[in-house]
């Protein structure tokens, strides 16, 4: 008796997670058969939307006529998405390349030298990573200006290669290697290059990894910083294109939104257990 | 439960890091790895192939920049080659034949005097052209005159004046009094004695009284304006019969005008007679066939002589519209049926009416063999004044009764960069040509590229380039 009503309480679980996960993925598969959808179909269903009239909208299942228009029409005559679509590739990978540079020697040191002022300077990165964008804009815009590098692909790239995020995240990795182990090394005649180099990057691969998945994430959606630092058009990145598409084309939206989610969607399956590792460790408390 | 939580996160990176020190890639992430590769080199592709079918389907066209032009018309028309056995001259009436040296039938050239004018004769004639001329210029002057304007405009017309004499007055009497000051600042304090404040004071009352006047005038100018604006008003009728009397002045001055272009142009003959002593040489070359003048006989208008000049003509009709600037003395080129292309070079002596009531224009045929009633080609081309900005007929699009635009490219900023637009810019036309339009300046800059060939259908809007 005891077993059934365990048996039924886990079904009911079950039942209620499943449910809750198809809410979950509904906006995606929305996504990805809408941008199989023709115009026609499209604005038929969307009619009330795309008028700013009042009525239904249905989102049917599946299309009923599926088609490869919008992809065609994105993929083929649309030569401005992928302006966007590079803008954002030449943005996102010089950010994270530059965050190799800065933020993998930074988190050793933090990690693993001892130096006056560390726990203060430590204290600093913390407050700016949990600073909220809009608290830096300002600062960060009177900077960028001076630098006299607003209104290119630099503004977005040079304050995204010093954030202080994967610093955090890379830092937990380096500060989990024993003691021991570089002990050894330096008793094995190792200096603090080769340390670094053959030990503290191996080990630590798993954190910079996921500390690159998870900023590559972040760039790849970032809007705010273009929107305030890029005012010529060809410069913009992705997030900023689909937007300004109008209703017409609302087809192209979709596509150009399974095309954006595509690199993401498929790193986060590439590095998915860096990222779980990676996450897990930021939310370890020694 | 957060210590347990805590333990079980230990544990699991533990394992991670004793277990796989490379981390050992589970079969969906290498796909995915693969895919994400392939994902680049697919959109690497599509964006070249993308760029690619744009360079093929952005209209590519030819432009031009509105510049500083001649329009160059043509007419060209048919006809046909005629014998012109006689030529007349006319002889100006009112004037007194002193000599005449050839009798009919006697050959002529260009440059054998036909007859003779009496140069004192002409001389008369010239001073009282002049004073003709002198008089019909008194006429314009007092017509001018005759523009009526309505009492109560004149009254404010002279309310300004009067203000602007009052203003003028105090920057004078100003200019005396600081000029005086300056003066007198010189002089040591224990000079400046009972004259000095008199005359001071009668500066300082000089500049009031000025003052005053402008006030006054000003006032003046106020009312007067008031005034006028009510007679604007009240006396429509007048003004409508003030306005009908300047026209009747206009057209007035319009007819002396035109007298006196006549008068001028006899003027310019008389004096051209009195260059060459009265004697006047043969237009043509032939045998005078009809001489009706009298020695010592002052003419009367209707005397003639004609030269019998058997030479080929061509005649040929054409559409006046087509006829700019076509005069005598224009150049023709001739191409007989049959013959080489333009090969005669001659010039237009006659534009006349014909029999059937069409233009027709003559052009005498240089020495050669011609057939009579040969059919020949004539091409006509003049030249206009010189226009500000012209450009080339094929850039000129029709939106309307006589409403016309051209489409230029106007650089926008877009997100693939600096990209040319086709815009619409309306024009107005001020001269046409076969080739060119002369368009009003204004609508359009000397740096604008217009558009005058495109490879595809376009519109204001779309896309191009410049090929």
């Amino acid at each position: 008796m005891k077993k059934l009503f365990f048996g039924c309480i886990k079904r009911l679980r079950i039942g209620i997670l499943i449910i809750v996960a198809l809410l979950m993925v509904l906006p995606l598969w929305f996504i990805i058969t809408g941008s199989f959808m023709g115009t026609g179909e499209f604005q038929s269903n969307f009619q009330p939307v795309l008028d700013n009239t009042t009525g239904k909208v249905s989102w049917p299942l599946l299309p009923v006529y599926p088609t490869l228009r919008s992809y065609v029409e994105l993929l083929l005559d649309s030569p401005k998405f992928f302006v966007v679509f590079w803008n954002s590739c030449k943005q996102v990978f010089p950010s994270l390349l530059g965050q190799l540079m800065i933020a993998v020697p930074a988190a050793w040191s933090f990690a693993r030298f001892k130096f006056r002022w560390k726990k203060a300077l430590f204290t600093l990165y913390i407050i700016l990573m949990v600073m909220p964008y809009q608290v830096t804009m300002v600062s960060t815009y009177l900077v960028l200006d001076r630098l006299n590098i607003l209104d290119s692909h630099l503004s977005i790239i040079l304050p995204a290669a010093f954030s202080t995020f994967p610093v955090f995240i890379m830092f937990k990795f380096f500060k989990s290697i024993p003691e021991s182990l570089i002990e050894a090394a330096r008793i094995d005649g190792a200096g603090e290059w080769r340390i670094f180099w053959n030990i503290g990057i191996p080990i630590g691969s798993v954190g910079i990894l996921s500390a690159l998945i998870l900023d590559f994430l972040e760039l790849w959606n970032a809007m705010e910083q273009p929107l305030n630092f890029l005012k010529t058009k060809s410069l913009w990145p992705l997030t900023l294109y689909l937007p300004g598409i109008s209703t017409d084309k609302a087809g192209i939206t979709l596509v150009a939104s399974v095309i954006m989610l595509s690199p993401a969607l498929l790193l986060f399956l590439y590095g998915q257990k860096y990222l779980e590792q990676g996450i897990m460790v930021s939310g370890l408390n020694e | 439960m957060i210590h347990r939580l805590r333990e079980l996160l230990h544990s699991e990176y533990g394992k991670v890091l004793s277990g796989n020190k490379k981390v050992k890639k589970t079969s969906l992430s290498r796909v995915a790895g693969k895919i994400l590769m392939i994902f680049f080199v697919i959109m690497l592709l599509f964006t070249i192939l993308s760029r690619a079918i744009e360079s093929i389907t952005v209209a590519r066209v030819e432009v031009d920049n509105p510049r500083r032009d001649i329009l160059t018309h043509t007419l060209m028309g048919t006809g046909q080659i005629a014998m012109a056995e006689e030529e007349a001259m006319n002889i100006l009436p009112d004037y007194h034949i002193d000599k005449v040296y050839v009798s009919a039938g006697e050959a002529v050239s260009t440059k054998t005097i036909l007859y003779q004018y009496r140069v004192e004769d002409l001389q008369n004639k010239y001073n009282s052209i002049n004073n003709e001329i002198k008089k019909i210029h008194n006429q314009i002057e007092i017509a001018v005159d005759q523009f009526a304007s309505p009492a109560s405009l004149l009254s404010l017309q002279q309310a300004k004046d009067n203000l602007s004499v009052a203003r003028a007055k105090l920057s004078e009497v100003q200019a005396d009094y600081e000029g005086f000051l300056q003066e007198n600042k010189k002089q040591p304090l224990g000079e400046k004695n009972a004259e000095f404040n008199i005359d001071l004071e009668g500066k300082l009352e000089a500049v009031k009284a000025a003052k005053e006047a402008v006030r006054i005038a000003e006032q003046a100018v106020e009312t007067s304006n008031l005034q006028y604006n009510i007679s604007k008003q009240g006396d429509t009728d007048k003004i409508k019969s003030i306005n009908k009397s300047n026209k009747i002045t206009e057209l007035t001055i319009q007819g002396y005008r035109l007298d006196l272009r006549e008068k001028e142009k006899e003027l310019k003959n008389v004096n051209t007679l009195l260059n060459t002593s009265g004697k006047v040489t043969s237009p043509f070359k032939g045998i005078i066939s009809h001489i009706s003048l009298v020695e010592g006989k002052t003419t009367m208008g209707d005397e003639l002589i004609k030269i019998g000049v058997g030479y080929y003509v061509l005649k040929g009709e054409f559409v006046s519209k087509q006829a700019v600037n076509v005069e005598i003395g224009s150049k023709v080129k001739i191409t007989i049926a049959g013959g080489p292309e333009d090969k005669i070079s001659t010039k237009v002596s006659k534009l006349r009416i014909n029999e059937k009531g069409s233009p027709e224009l003559v052009a005498v045929l240089p020495s050669g063999k011609y057939r009579m009633g040969e059919g020949a080609q004539f091409k006509i081309m003049t030249q206009s004044e010189r226009y500000d900005q012209c450009i080339p007929i094929q850039a000129l699009h029709e939106s309307g009764k006589n409403e016309y635009y051209v489409l230029v490219t106007r650089e926008h900023e877009d997100i693939l960069g600096k990209i040319l637009i086709a815009t619409r810019v309306k024009v107005d036309i001020i001269g046409k040509s076969d080739s060119m339009v002369a368009v009003k300046e204004g609508a359009l800059s000397q740096k604008d590229d217009v558009i005058t060939d495109s490879s595809k259908y376009i519109n204001d809007g779309d896309k191009v380039r410049i090929s």
